[in-house]
């Protein structure tokens, strides 16, 4: 709790993390902005789907929260904040544990626009297009045929909670590449990498899409709707939690006999 | 109940083939000032990360409070100030708030906390000035602020003069004595600093390519630092023969510049200048000198490498 508070206290001093959310409410305006003008005929579909499509949630979650991971989390092993934790009796467990929960709140905190604006625009008469299959679009979309009513708002924030679950799990091979090369540049880097090519990769051939389908890449985000079936909601929710739990210990295995330097 | 606050007990430790550290043993009693001496590699530093649990020895075990079980060291560790090599500072903060980082992680409680070491070593007058401005006596100054945060019980302090002008130095110096003696506060630095580290520890403990070559107080140093005359004259050829002739001595060596270090008759120099002045030998220099604690641990290691 010490070492989470201080993480607080630093964050909120830096500019980093408010410069990135920043980022991702311009974008998240941007990419509801795209939705409604291809809904109302002023945008055509092409243009949104090909550039625009860098301001979806999927994309941005990626980039940001590989940048988030790298400038606010793993400048600390270069700062010695890390070196002063070990040496002030901190158990290399309790920082891996403290770096996480930093991590999960920054990634929330990324996503929390997107999350907003599906809240604002559902119980509107605005018209979106579901131009690309992303959990934002869907919603947005999808919620013209729904009633408004307090049901709805749970569905919207169940769809919202899994998708930022399912990122975070993706984002989760950040915490063991920061705990592997301790440089912002090489996590940013490798992470990024990461998402953009398992992506791609698990659609190379049928074996590789059986054995990614148990990794959140492999989890179809076009089924994050207002019809997902509770199958589907649990088989999301325990791959990425396995997958949360195997980079942790991961992380673990490779930092507690590490140098710190 | 042990008397010692840390001991070592044969902490080796070994990178691939090149040993860092080999079966070095200490005991370090609570309110003292140890000296750590050693060249550039000696195995200082990897010494200290060690006690910090920065790194892990390859062997050997180390003891705080009487304790070496996991446990017993992280809490041992909750009550060690350190700095090895560079502080731990946040550029883009003020000295209070890089302060207040390190007092939360400690958690500690003490609303004063960072003005009491703030005063303490003299930064009290930063106020919001970013700590990537400050000056690198001032960065190694707030280093030693967070290293005193809590009123630790051990402080590890790696080179804590770099940077310093003279009266940083000065000041560096009379605040760790007062640690220890005020606070009884066991300290243990490091510094290339050979006169510096003289005046300020109690102990010393000489490091030499992993090993430690000796232990000793103060008080032993000074005996053992051996005292002698410094003559220089017209004639050193003649001094020399007058020296084994009349005042049958060898116990002296003629230095490069023609000057003589004398080890016999420190205590009788009126009967040595007579002699001298007996034999016409024109003195230019007479006077009375000791090695530095540099002469004796260059002398202890061999040379300059």
């Amino acid at each position: 709790m010490q070492l989470l508070k201080a993480d607080f206290f630093k964050l909120s001093r830096s500019i980093s993390p408010w410069a990135l959310f920043l980022l991702a409410l311009i974008s998240a305006i941007i990419f509801a902005a795209c939705s409604h003008y291809v809904a109302t005929d002023s945008l055509s579909i092409e243009t949104a789907s090909g550039s625009l499509s860098l301001f979806s949630e999927t994309q941005m979650m990626a980039l940001l929260g590989s940048i988030a991971a790298g400038i606010c989390l793993t400048t600390d092993f270069e700062n010695k904040i890390i070196e002063n934790a070990v040496s002030g009796g901190h158990s290399r467990n309790a920082i891996i544990i403290n770096k996480m929960i930093s991590f999960f709140i920054l990634i929330a905190l990324l996503y929390l626009p997107y999350a907003a604006i599906t809240l604002l625009f559902a119980f509107t008469d605005a018209a979106f297009s579901g131009f690309l299959p992303t959990p934002a679009l869907n919603i947005l979309s999808g919620a013209a045929e729904q009633i408004s009513t307090a049901g709805l708002f749970g569905k919207i924030l169940l769809i919202n909670g899994l998708s930022l679950f399912i990122f975070i799990s993706q984002l989760m091979v950040s915490i063991f590449f920061m705990f592997l090369f301790k440089k912002a540049v090489l996590v940013i880097t490798a992470t990024y990498m990461t998402s953009l090519i398992l992506g791609p990769v698990s659609s190379l051939n049928e074996t590789i899409h059986s054995v990614m389908a148990y990794t959140p890449y492999g989890i179809d985000l076009s089924q994050l709707t207002f019809h997902m079936s509770s199958k589907f909601i649990g088989e999301s929710f325990l791959i990425s939690f396995v997958f949360i739990l195997v980079f942790y210990l991961a992380s673990f295995l490779i930092f507690r006999k590490a140098e710190v330097k | 109940m042990t008397k010692y606050i840390l001991e070592a007990k044969n902490i080796s430790k070994a990178y691939n083939s090149f040993q860092a550290l080999e079966n070095v043993s200490i005991s370090l009693e609570k309110g003292k000032i140890y000296g750590l001496i050693g060249q550039n590699g000696a195995g200082k530093t990897t010494f200290m990360r060690i006690i910090t649990g920065l790194s892990f020895p390859t062997s050997g075990e180390l003891y705080l409070f009487g304790q070496s079980s996991p446990k017993a060291l992280l809490s041992g560790r909750k009550q060690m100030g350190s700095m090895i090599e560079n502080p731990s500072i946040l550029g883009h903060m003020s000295a209070k708030d890089n302060l207040r980082v390190h007092k939360t992680m400690k958690g500690i409680k003490d609303e004063n906390a960072e003005q009491r070491v703030l005063d303490i070593v003299g930064l009290a007058s930063t106020g919001k000035k970013k700590a990537k401005d400050f000056s690198l006596g001032m960065r190694q100054r707030l280093g030693i602020a967070i290293t005193l945060l809590g009123n630790p019980e051990i402080l590890m302090l790696d080179e804590p003069i770099n940077g310093l002008d003279p009266s940083g130095i000065a000041e560096v110096r009379q605040l760790i004595k007062e640690l220890a003696m005020k606070y009884q506060m066991t300290i243990l630095l490091s510094s290339h600093h050979l006169a510096e580290l003289h005046q300020t520890a109690d102990e010393f403990i000489i490091v030499n390519e992993g090993k430690i070559l000796k232990t000793l107080s103060h008080d032993k140093l000074d005996q053992q630092i051996d005292k002698h005359l410094l003559i220089a004259c017209n004639e050193p050829e003649k001094l020399q023969k007058v020296l084994r002739e009349s005042l049958h001595t060898e116990n002296f060596i003629l230095q490069p510049d023609q000057s003589i270090k004398l080890y016999d008759f420190t205590d009788k120099k009126e009967e040595l200048s007579k002699s001298l002045i007996e034999h016409d030998i024109i003195i230019t220099t007479f006077t009375t000198q000791e090695e530095t604690l540099e002469s004796y641990y260059l002398q202890l290691i061999g040379g300059v490498s």
